[in-house]
């Protein structure tokens, strides 16, 4: 299908983690629960150190390709491990996530286009992960606007 | 069978037209096999971030294979797009910025009009995508290019993480706004895309009508520190590193660290690939690229602003200024080289090239260079030198 031919160009193309990246942190925001004050399960909180050893601290086996404000708040939310900081939610991957799917969707998925015609299954496929991906994140602006009390601007 | 036979007979006979096709089939079919036969080349583009690598990789499409074609000119539109959305954010959000921590904050306030005007930009792009660039969005973004709080905030520049591409766009966003608009190879080479992983094409540097020359694989990679455990990948039997510096950097910081000045990055890595093993018969080209910024910036900003470039005098103004700072540079990586290669054991050719990656014609010259020096390189190692 799509998302494993994707899968197996970017490994020819040595920017796998990307991906793997962006699939883990889906995984993460389906898997994520928490208590009524919005505190994560013990769970939940080893799952979100996991992530950030794989692909967000320094000699990460799979470091990702951040900015460095963004992979600097990473580093220092996770500098503590006694406990679950307050700043781990659901959504604390988000934008990481979003930015590098972003980078690969930008970099590498044209020549991925260009290199496989794409069948009606792969392209169906990944239509299928564009609409997830939407979804998740028109949840995330609606989250992020209803915290801002402010109207979003169509355009 | 019959047809094969029948085939077979008519073959025979002298047609002249069916010959000519023929030869000209076989003629093709050696061509391929000698190219097959013929050694490969591999070359690799390293160097920093943003140091030019995959311009350079698509001025080698453009020059020695079929280039662009419309179709993958238009690819390109979002990402023209996105580089105008993510440079008036940046400008915008840094002019906020400088206004609250700087004492002459009014020099970095928006007029009542453009703030306004700027927190609806600022929501651009929260979504996955930027929207298309319309005319009215591209007014807007003029509208606010042209405050002078935003100019302000571009004199400063070198302190946020801008493309370099920026002016450029902005000076154009009428046409690139336009509805019909297909990116020019211009715009192409401008265009701003971080690289993540490897890719590689294969060319020969040859002139229009040669046929011939030497064959290379050439492979262009992420700069960014992250990208880096990914070259080692490639580090078996390279003929060439091409290694890109931005030599116009030497006043701004790392996009993944930015407390480290990217010069002195660049001084690092430059140093750790003339240390590894797998390179001690490899030839170092060495790209003192972005010299189109450089010399701009030379005037405004003194060299010895970098820590490695300490021990710089200025001599004059103008002209003979540029050149002096050039050499200085220059210099400055001749000594590394020769510090960092050991004479008895490393054998490998080393050259300096001035380039700006985005100006084709000098791209194209110093890849013949480069073609004519690793050719003799051959020559020499074939004992026929």
């Amino acid at each position: 299908d799509g998302f494993a031919a994707f899968k197996r160009h970017l490994e020819k193309e040595f920017a796998v983690e990307n991906l793997l990246f962006w699939k883990d942190v889906n995984l993460f925001r389906e898997k994520c629960d928490a208590d009524d004050a919005g505190r994560l399960s013990c769970k939940s909180i080893i799952l979100s150190w996991a992530i950030f050893d794989k692909y967000l601290c320094s000699s990460a086996p799979l470091e990702i390709n951040l900015p460095f404000q963004l992979s600097m708040k990473f580093r220092n939310i996770f500098a503590n491990r006694m406990g679950g900081s307050p700043a781990i939610t659901a959504a604390i991957f988000d934008e990481a996530a979003n930015q590098v799917l972003q980078l690969i969707e930008v970099d590498s998925l044209p020549r991925f286009l260009r290199t496989n015609p794409p069948s009606w299954n792969q392209f169906r496929a990944l239509c299928e992960e564009r609409m997830v991906a939407n979804q998740v994140d028109e949840l995330g602006k609606a989250r992020i606007s209803r915290e801002r009390t402010s109207d979003s601007c169509d355009c | 069978m019959g047809l094969l036979c029948s085939r077979h007979q008519h073959s025979n006979k002298p047609d002249p037209e069916n010959a000519q096709v023929q030869a000209a089939e076989i003629e093709r079919r050696i061509e391929r096999e000698t190219i097959a036969e013929k050694h490969i080349q591999k070359l690799l583009l390293l160097g920093a971030g943003e140091s030019g690598k995959s311009t350079i990789f698509k001025q080698i499409k453009l020059l020695f294979q079929m280039g662009f074609d419309e179709a993958e000119l238009k690819t390109y539109t979002p990402v023209v797009h996105a580089n105008v959305y993510q440079t008036i954010k940046l400008l915008i959000d840094a002019s906020k910025e400088f206004a609250l921590s700087e004492t002459d904050s009014s020099k970095y306030s928006l007029s009542i009009h453009n703030k306004e005007i700027g927190d609806k930009l600022l929501e651009i792009g929260g979504r996955l995508d930027y929207p298309c660039l319309t005319k009215e969005l591209s007014e807007d973004i003029e509208k606010l290019w042209k405050d002078p709080a935003i100019q302000e905030t571009h004199a400063r520049a070198s302190e946020l993480q801008l493309p370099d591409c920026a002016n450029f766009f902005m000076e154009h966003l009428k046409r690139l706004s336009d509805v019909n608009y297909i990116p020019t190879k211009e715009d192409v080479l401008y265009a701003r895309v971080r690289t993540t992983g490897v890719v590689e094409i294969q060319f020969s540097p040859v002139g229009e009508n040669k046929k011939s020359g030497e064959v290379y694989r050439l492979f262009d990679v992420g700069g960014q520190r992250n990208e880096r455990r990914k070259w080692i990948h490639l580090f078996e039997g390279v003929t060439a590193v091409i290694f890109c510096a931005a030599i116009s950097d030497y006043d701004q910081m790392l996009y993944e660290d930015e407390n480290k000045n990217r010069m002195l990055e660049t001084k690092e890595l430059f140093e750790w690939v003339l240390k590894q093993r797998c390179f001690e018969r490899t030839s170092i080209m060495l790209f003192l690229n972005k010299f189109d910024i450089f010399e701009k910036k030379v005037h405004n900003v003194p060299l010895n602003t970098c820590e490695w470039f300490k021990d710089y005098q200025p001599v004059s103004s103008g002209k003979q200024e540029i050149e002096h700072a050039y050499e200085f540079v220059k210099k400055k990586f001749e000594e590394l080289y020769y510090q960092c290669t050991a004479p008895d054991r490393v054998d490998r050719v080393f050259k300096i090239y001035r380039t700006t990656a985005l100006d084709q014609k000098l791209v194209k010259k110093t890849f013949k260079l480069l073609d004519e020096t690793l050719r003799r390189r051959n020559l020499v190692e074939a004992g026929l030198l």
